[in-house]
């Protein structure tokens, strides 16, 4: 079974969608979090190809790989990628299970997803008021934000501060053990995106992997 | 219910090991007395963000940004001692 990286509209994909009943959309974290997740994100899509499941995990503007830069970005430049994705996907005509982790929950209700799956949703608001913590004023202007080692615009900081998670109807909540939030189910694991440098977690990612799989059964689309 | 100092100080090493990628056994050694940051190499300010952010989600608290100090993160006890203060309010 082939595992690439290929390009969907207009963003990186990992691809094996030829032969598969649904089709995972991973919507990664935000910023900075998405690096330290993205070997474990890697590792959790592996297994779901390996297991006959079709997977999308894009990078979304201002991160990763995407030819936006973080500076240029806005609210509706996110979200206006997300729905060429998805118009992309629904072409397919294949159920969409959409996974998105930490603020990448802020953009994960969207038309035509059978199902949502979230791990340790995070509000705008607080994503915000971490990524501000880091700014080195120095390097900040009246219309950008010097955060996290990027240039970010206010105007984006502020929109996403006031973005609530929305509620998707058919929608199950992982968060860590150490989460007091409420959950539908509470893992043992390392807050990955805290760590210093990327690291791997291959157990939670085989954990993740297999919760996503019962969930689309459970839904009835796998 | 608040805990104990000791639980709080067990759970603020399980957080900082956590946080900073530190073994649990170094994390276990910290005392009151030791010398978080400017002595602690991995807490630079990138980490300090993490390690608030951390703190709010474990702890269920909001930390202002006037309440950050020389105190609260010099030594592990004047960390315990913050965490404590913002519990029993």
């Amino acid at each position: 079974m082939s595992f690439e990286t290929r390009w969907l509209a207009g963003l990186p994909a990992f691809n094996n969608l030829a032969d598969q009943r649904f089709i995972v959309l991973i919507l990664q974290p935000l910023f900075e979090e998405a690096n330290r997740m993205r070997r474990t994100l890697a590792l959790m899509a592996r297994t779901l190809d390996h297991n006959a499941v079709g997977v999308v995990m894009p990078d979304l503007p201002g991160m990763g790989e995407h030819p936006v830069g973080a500076g240029q970005l806005d609210i509706s430049v996110i979200e206006a990628s997300l729905k060429s994705l998805t118009d992309a996907l629904a072409t397919d005509g294949r159920p969409v299970l959409v996974a998105s982790f930490r603020a990448g929950c802020l953009f994960d209700t969207l038309p035509g997803a059978a199902a949502n799956w979230r791990f340790a949703p995070e509000p705008g608001d607080r994503l915000v008021r971490t990524l501000m913590r880091t700014e080195t004023p120095e390097e900040s202007s009246d219309t950008h934000a010097f955060v996290n080692g990027q240039s970010v615009s206010r105007t984006l900081l502020n929109d996403m501060a006031r973005l609530p998670l929305p509620t998707p109807q058919r929608l199950r909540t992982l968060r860590l053990s150490t989460d007091r939030a409420e959950a539908d189910r509470h893992v043992e694991a390392s807050p990955l995106w805290r760590h210093a440098e990327p690291g791997e977690d291959p157990a939670l990612a085989a954990l993740l992997a297999e919760d996503i799989r019962n969930w689309a059964e459970t839904c009835g689309i796998s | 219910m608040q805990p104990d100092r000791t639980s709080l100080s067990e759970e603020i090493r399980s957080l900082l090991s956590d946080v900073l990628g530190i073994a649990q056994d170094r994390a276990a050694t910290f005392e009151d007395s030791t010398e978080l940051f400017g002595s602690l190499p991995e807490l630079d300010s990138m980490a300090v963000a993490n390690l608030l952010a951390e703190l709010e989600d474990r702890l269920g608290f909001i930390i202002e940004a006037d309440e950050v100090d020389g105190d609260m993160l010099g030594t592990f006890g004047g960390l315990v001692d913050f965490v404590d203060g913002k519990l029993s309010r």
